[in-house]
C-alpha cells in the first residue's frame, strides 16, 4: 500500500525542479544543436577548451580560434556542469532534510549518480570519437531527465495527498501498458540517436516512432475518459498534445531532412531550417518522455485498486 | 472478461512485433544521410569549363569515382581501386561529408562553425605530410590522419572505423586529392595558352608520377643528438637566427604574431594560405600542434614546411642537427 510520504522541504523540491529545468532547456537543447549542425567534435578534448576550464567564459575568444561549434559545444559543457551542481544539491537536500524519506533520498542519489555517469559518457564520447557513445549519451539524457522526473514528482506537496483509486482491472491495464510504452519510448530513442549519428536507418526510427505513438495515443485517450483521478487526466492531455506536437514535427524533420524539401532553398538558410526543426523535435521528444514518465509513476505508485 | 483480455493479447503482440520489426528495420536497412549541399562550380572561361569536362571524362563524378582512366590508385599496389573506391564514398558520406563537403571541398555549414576549417581537397593540397616539400602526401600519411586526427582540432582520430572502412575512405580520400592536384595543374597549363586536351594531358602523368613515387621522397630523420641542454639552448638562440626565419611569424615569444605576419597597428592578418584563408602562425605556447608533437612530426614540418601555407620548409637552409634543435624549442615553448 502507498502511505503518504513524509513532508520533504519544498527547496529540496525547487533544486529538483530547477534540475529539470536547466536538463531539458539547456543540456539537452543545446546537445539537440550540436547534433544538429555537427559540430560535436568542434574542440576534442574534454573536460578543458584551448587551457581554459568548464568554468571559463572566453566565448569570443573560443569563437575567434576555434570557431562557433566549439562556443556552442563549450556552453553544452557548461550548462552539463549546472544540471550536474543542481542535482548535487538536490541530493544533498535529501540527506540532510530529515524530514525526506528514504525513497527519495535514493532517488536523488540515483539522480546524481545517472548524472554523473552521463557526464562521463559525455567525455566518452569526445575523447575516443565513438558513435556507439553519442547514442548512448543521447538515451542517457534521457534516463537522467526521468530520474529527476521522479524525484520532483516524490518531493512534490502532491505527492503527500492520499492515493486516488481505480477499478482494479483498470488499474492492471494501466501499469502494464504504461510500462510497456515506456520501453517502446526508449526503444524508439535509442533508434533516432542512431539515425541522428548515422549509424541506424529511417525505417527503423519511423516504424519504433509509429509504434510508440499510437500506444500512448490509445493509453492518454483512454486516461482522459476515466471517471477517476483528475491529475491523471490533465496529465493526459498534455501528452496527448505533445504527443501529436511531436508527430508533426517528426513528419517536419522528415520532410527537411530527407524528404521533398531536403534540397530546397540556399544553404545556409536549408541548413538553419533543418537544425532548428531537427533540435525542435528532439526537445519536444525530451517533454514527451518526461511527460509520459510522469504518468508512469502517478500509475504505479499514487494510485490504488478500489477496495471491493 | 475473456474477450476484453484476448484483445489485449492480440494488441501487445502486435506492438511486439512492430517493435521487433522496427529493430531489424534499424540494422538492416542503409542507412540514410541528409544530401550535402552541392555548390555549383565556377570557371573562368569556357576554356576552363571545357578542361572541367575533360577531369570529370577521365575520373567520374564525386558519386562514381573512377580509378584514374582504369590506372588504379595513384598508390603502389593498388591496381583495382573502382569497387574500392565506391565503398569509400559510402564511408565518405556518413563519417566525412558534413564538414569536408559532398566533393570534398570543405563548403558545407558545418565547416563554417569550425576552426581550422576542415580541409577543402580540392586543391591537391595536404598541408602535413611525411614528404619533403613540394612532393604530395603519401598513403601512409593520409591513413595516420584519419587514425590519429589532427590534434586539437575537429578532425579527431576514427580509431574505431573498422580497417576496411579506414582503408576504402583513404582510397577515396586520395582519389579526391589526386583529382584536385591534377585539376590545380591543369588550369595552370590551360593559363599558359595550352588546349585543354593539352593541359589535362601534361598535368596527368606529372599528376600521377607525384603521388606514386611520394613514399621516395619521405623525409629521413636522423637520431636527435643526446645533448638536451645544449641542444634547447641552440634552438632558442636559432628561433630568432634570420636563417631559419621562426620569429619573423611564429614571433620571437613563440605566440604566432610575429611581424611578417600580423600587422599590430591595423590588427590584421597579412598573409593568406593556398585556400585563400587568413595564414595564422601557430601559437605554440598553446600547446595546440595539430600536425602532431612527436619528433618525426615536427622535424618534417620544419624540415618540408608546412604545405599551402606560408610556412616553407627549412631543410636546404639547416643542418639535420639545427632541425634537432628547433624541435627541442618548440617542444618547449609548447610545453612549459
Amino acid at each position: 500500500m502507498n502511505a503518504p510520504a513524509p513532508d520533504s522541504p519544498a527547496w529540496v523540491h525547487r533544486f529538483a525542479v530547477a534540475a529539470l529545468v536547466v536538463t531539458i532547456a539547456l543540456t539537452v537543447g543545446i546537445g539537440g544543436t550540436i547534433t544538429s549542425t555537427e559540430v560535436g567534435m568542434a574542440y576534442p578534448t574534454w573536460p578543458d577548451i584551448n587551457g581554459g576550464s568548464l568554468f571559463s567564459f572566453f566565448y569570443g575568444e573560443l569563437a575567434d580560434r576555434y570557431g562557433l561549434g566549439s562556443v556552442v559545444e563549450h556552453t553544452h559543457r557548461q550548462a552539463g556542469s549546472l544540471t550536474g551542481l543542481l542535482v548535487l544539491a538536490t541530493a544533498l537536500g535529501a540527506w540532510l532534510s530529515k524530514r525526506a524519506d528514504r525513497t527519495l533520498r535514493l532517488l536523488a542519489t540515483l539522480a546524481l549518480v545517472l548524472t554523473v555517469g552521463q557526464g562521463l559518457l559525455g567525455a566518452d564520447r569526445v575523447l575516443s570519437n565513438s558513435y556507439l557513445g553519442a547514442i548512448l549519451h543521447a538515451v542517457g539524457a534521457q534516463v537522467v531527465v526521468v530520474a529527476l522526473v521522479a524525484v520532483v514528482l516524490r518531493s512534490s506537496p502532491a505527492w503527500r495527498e492520499p492515493p486516488a483509486a481505480l477499478p482494479a482491472d483498470v488499474l492492471g491495464f494501466l501499469r502494464r501498458w504504461t510500462t510497456l510504452g515506456m520501453a517502446l519510448l526508449f526503444l524508439n530513442l535509442f533508434a533516432a540517436a542512431s539515425v541522428r549519428q548515422k549509424q541506424g536507418a529511417f525505417a527503423g526510427h519511423l516504424v519504433l516512432a509509429l509504434s510508440t505513438a499510437a500506444t500512448w495515443f490509445v493509453l492518454t485517450v483512454r486516461m482522459r475518459r476515466l471517471a477517476g483521478p483528475p491529475r491523471l487526466r490533465r496529465r493526459a492531455s498534455t501528452l496527448l498534445h505533445l504527443l501529436s506536437a511531436q508527430v508533426l514535427l517528426g513528419v517536419g524533420a522528415w520532410a527537411v531532412l530527407l524528404g521533398p524539401l531536403g534540397g530546397s532553398g540556399d544553404d545556409r538558410t536549408r541548413f538553419l531550417v533543418q537544425a532548428v526543426v531537427a533540435t525542435a523535435h528532439l526537445l519536444v521528444g525530451v517533454l514527451v518522455m518526461a511527460a509520459a514518465a510522469a504518468i508512469w509513476t502517478e500509475v504505479r505508485h499514487r494510485l490504488r485498486p478500489h477496495a471491493s | 472478461m475473456d474477450a476484453p483480455r484476448g484483445r489485449e493479447a492480440a494488441a501487445l503482440g502486435l506492438v511486439v512485433l512492430a517493435a521487433l520489426l522496427g529493430l531489424w528495420l534499424l540494422v538492416a536497412r542503409p542507412v540514410a544521410v541528409a544530401p550535402a549541399p552541392v555548390q555549383p562550380r565556377t570557371f573562368a572561361s569556357p576554356e576552363e569549363a571545357a578542361l572541367w569536362a575533360l577531369v570529370v571524362e577521365r575520373t567520374g563524378e564525386a558519386e562514381q569515382p573512377r580509378p584514374f582512366g582504369g590506372v588504379g590508385l595513384p598508390f603502389p599496389g593498388e591496381a583495382d581501386g573502382g569497387p574500392r573506391l565506391a565503398m569509400g564514398r559510402e564511408v565518405w558520406r556518413t563519417q566525412c561529408m558534413h564538414c569536408h563537403g559532398f566533393d570534398g571541398r570543405a563548403d558545407t555549414p558545418t565547416a563554417d562553425l569550425l576552426e581550422p576549417r576542415p580541409r577543402d581537397f580540392s586543391l591537391g593540397i595536404v598541408k602535413y605530410t611525411s614528404t619533403e616539400a613540394g612532393a604530395p602526401a603519401t598513403r601512409d600519411d593520409l591513413v595516420r590522419t584519419v587514425r590519429n586526427g589532427l590534434d586539437t582540432t575537429a578532425m579527431s582520430a576514427f580509431r574505431g572505423l573498422p580497417e576496411a572502412s579506414l582503408r576504402t575512405v583513404v582510397d577515396y580520400t586520395a582519389w579526391l586529392l589526386v583529382r584536385g592536384d591534377l585539376w590545380t595543374r591543369a588550369r595552370a597549363a590551360l593559363a599558359e595558352g595550352l588546349t585543354p586536351e593539352a593541359a589535362l594531358d601534361r598535368a596527368w602523368e606529372a599528376t600521377l608520377e607525384d603521388w606514386r613515387t611520394a613514399p621516395d621522397r619521405v623525409v629521413a630523420v636522423p637520431p636527435a643528438p643526446r645533448d638536451a641542454a645544449a641542444l634547447l639552448e641552440e634552438g632558442r638562440r636559432l628561433w630568432t637566427d634570420p636563417r631559419a626565419g621562426c620569429a619573423d611569424c611564429h614571433g620571437a615569444d613563440g605566440r604566432g604574431r610575429g611581424p611578417l605576419v600580423w600587422d599590430a597597428v591595423a590588427e590584421r592578418w597579412l598573409l593568406r594560405d593556398a585556400w585563400g584563408r587568413e595564414a595564422r602562425p601557430r601559437d605554440l605556447t598553446t600547446g595546440n600542434l595539430h600536425g602532431g608533437r612527436t619528433t618525426p612530426d615536427l622535424y618534417r614540418r620544419i624540415h618540408a614546411g608546412v604545405k599551402g601555407t606560408p610556412m616553407t620548409g627549412r631543410g636546404e637552409l639547416l643542418e639535420p642537427r639545427e632541425i634537432h634543435a628547433l624541435v627541442a624549442w618548440v617542444r618547449h615553448l609548447a610545453e612549459r
